[in-house]
């Protein structure tokens, strides 16, 4: 018996950082490792889905995971869309999900300023996923959608900006409407230090196949430049984004298993709140970048080496068949 | 004279040591706003003192700008409007002109083929111009059609490889316009031409007023450095990049060198950066010695302090 949990504790912690590829290892070995996480939580872009397309394999992966009885949570740092609408698309994907699995930043943004008691005004940069939500927890903001400039900075200025009176937080997700009014606004209301800075996510990019565009923290960093303070960052890696799953008890960090594709939001999460992490290579990161950072000199960037990897997560349909049917 | 990091009060000094302050330099440098003018009214005094510095002591006399809103040309039709006897706009260093200079000289930037991407305003546009550079994008707006999707936008638009043919720059400078559309349209181009030139005016961060605060240059550039993962060159000081024409040709020599200013972060900064000497004046940023020394071991301290400017006339 004593030796049967030490071996498990052993298969937990034997791939710690080390990006060991689950496609190198035995049958026997991957089924130990499976048997070494009771939760699972996944980044969506890149690891399950590019953009409107199912990656293959991962909806049977997870749903496997699922009916083996493993809690499943996904969690992006795409604030665009609701919790429902996100459910609706991993629904439509053939994900086996309900909404209290999904952790959304939009949702985790109306969360956080709900438990602060917020009672003033949001003034937000970004789309309707977060606004939704802020309804949801009955906070009000103003609207989103294109602000554009009118005229010279002095037109402007004479003509055209309002300014509220009781903006107590400036929120900065994607926007595509993203322009100097709203720049002009929460560098403003930012100059009181009472009032919030929070950012969705500091993703630089947007996730898309083929183009590289610019994402929240492109836009986070505008603000950040021009209001001379820096945001609290409700997404990954900030742990917060998994602090209530943790001390309500609903997930257990050792036995915890984060999926990613991006190193600096998802593995470093994982590694942020003590979980297992397992690196894709179907959307950012790569092996060759693990490579890198293993050379590294520099401490922070041991922190993004994954435990283990695979090239997607489709990839672990095999083992996990095999470790259903008992085969070695 | 003592360069020991401790600001002296120039008039503190006998007028022997005054004077040799005053042949420990050829050349002066000579920031714009809050030295010697405010927009379009000269500070009472400068034009007399820089005049003096030139005619009556040989001095060469450059005014050095961040304004990146005139062109150099401007620049010196307003320096002449104010009384400013400068030679020739060459005596106008701007960030507008450092960036044309930049691209001129540039061996990988061929005037004939390649054309700059603006993300700022006109006067950009009018100085490369002037020097037979072709752009687009400056003192324009760029946004989403109404029902106009960003994912379909940067499809149309980025799609086409012909897209970021030819554009061998993009430059940064103030945008009243500054948008999504523009900062995808810049990330496009740099990441799809990684020999292209990134430039930028100047990184003031925001201009604080009473009531609000309207961003600087700093904040347009960095959003579209964090989404390229590329850092644009500062065309401004205190990069000392701008003065890589004049010591290049020999035209000045920096520890002979005299940098005035306002600003102790920009300007004797610069000083600093360059190995120059500075003078600060108290018509700006700064309005006591004591204001000045109480930003030691935070920001650099001048080599001398007068209030204005035109206290240097007496010694003249």
């Amino acid at each position: 018996m004593v030796s049967r949990f030490g071996s498990r504790k052993a298969a937990m912690t034997i791939y710690k950082q080390t990006c060991t590829n689950l496609l190198e290892l035995s049958s026997a070995k991957v089924t130990e490792w499976i048997a070494g996480f009771d939760s699972v939580i996944t980044d969506c872009d890149g690891v399950l889905w590019i953009y409107g397309q199912g990656l293959e394999g991962s909806a049977d992966v997870m749903n496997q995971f699922k009916a083996m009885g493993k809690s499943i949570y996904f969690c992006t740092n795409n604030s665009t869309k609701t919790r429902s609408e996100l459910l609706k698309k991993g629904i439509e994907l053939g994900f086996n999900i309900t909404e209290s699995g999904i952790i959304s930043t939009a949702h985790a943004t109306a969360s956080y300023l709900k438990r602060r008691n917020f009672r003033k005004r949001v003034f937000v940069i970004g789309s309707e996923g977060i606004t939704k939500e802020l309804d949801a927890v009955g906070i009000s903001h103003t609207k989103t959608g294109p602000e554009v400039m009118m005229g010279s900075l002095a037109e402007f200025m004479a003509q055209h900006l309002k300014m509220d009176t009781d903006i107590g937080a400036v929120v900065v997700g994607f926007d595509e409407h993203f322009s100097f009014p709203k720049m002009m606004k929460a560098a403003s209301y930012l100059n009181d230090p009472e009032c919030l800075f929070v950012a969705t996510n500091t993703d630089e990019r947007f996730p898309m196949p083929n183009m590289i565009v610019p994402g929240s923290g492109s836009f986070v960093r505008a603000i950040q430049t021009c209001a001379e303070r820096d945001p609290f960052v409700i997404g990954k890696p900030n742990p917060a984004i998994c602090e209530s799953l943790i001390k309500e008890k609903k997930i257990n960090p050792a036995r915890t298993l984060m999926i990613g594709d991006r190193a600096n939001t998802d593995i470093l999460l994982g590694y942020n709140c003590g979980f297992q992490t397992l690196l894709v290579g179907s959307g950012i990161h790569q092996l060759k970048d693990v490579e890198q950072w293993k050379l590294s000199k520099n401490q922070e960037d041991k922190k993004l080496i994954p435990d283990v990897y695979l090239p997607k997560l489709g990839d672990l349909l095999p083992a996990i068949v095999n470790s259903l049917t008992g085969e070695k | 004279m003592s360069r020991g990091g401790e600001a002296i009060n120039l008039s503190d000094l006998s007028g022997e040591q005054v004077s040799e302050w005053l042949q420990s330099f050829d050349t002066v440098l000579c920031d714009g706003d809050g030295t010697i003018w405010q927009d379009d009214t000269a500070i009472e005094g400068a034009p007399d003192v820089l005049n003096a510095l030139q005619q009556r002591l040989g001095k060469a006399v450059y005014i050095i700008t961040n304004n990146g809103l005139k062109t150099r040309q401007e620049l010196f039709e307003r320096s002449q409007r104010l009384g400013f006897q400068l030679p020739s706009d060459r005596h106008i260093i701007s960030p507008t002109a450092a960036i044309a200079d930049y691209l001129v000289q540039s061996p990988e930037f061929d005037a004939k083929r390649h054309k700059v991407y603006v993300v700022g305003n006109a006067a950009i546009a009018r100085e490369l111009r002037r020097h037979g550079i072709d752009s687009y994008g400056a003192g324009e707006s760029e946004e989403l059609a109404p029902g106009d999707k960003w994912q379909d936008f940067a499809a149309r638009e980025f799609g086409n490889p012909k897209a970021a043919e030819n554009v061998g720059a993009v430059v940064v400078g103030w945008d009243e316009y500054f948008s999504y559309c523009k900062m995808a349209r810049a990330c496009h181009i740099l990441c799809s031409n990684p020999s292209s030139a990134f430039l930028v005016t100047n990184r003031d961060a925001v201009h604080k007023y009473p009531g609000f605060c309207i961003p600087g240059t700093a904040a347009f550039v960095a959003g579209i450095e964090a989404c390229a993962e590329r850092d644009a060159l500062e065309m401004g000081k205190p990069n000392p990049l701008v003065l890589e024409p004049l010591t290049k040709s020999g035209a000045l020599r920096t520890e002979r060198t005299l940098m005035i200013g306002d600003c102790l972060k920009i300007d004797v900064g610069f000083a600093s950066n360059c190995g120059m000497l500075s003078l600060l004046v108290g018509t700006g940023r700064y309005s006591s010695l004591s204001d000045v020394q109480r930003e030691k071991g935070k920001l650099p301290q001048p080599d001398v302090y007068l209030p204005r400017l035109g206290d240097l006339l007496p010694y003249l």
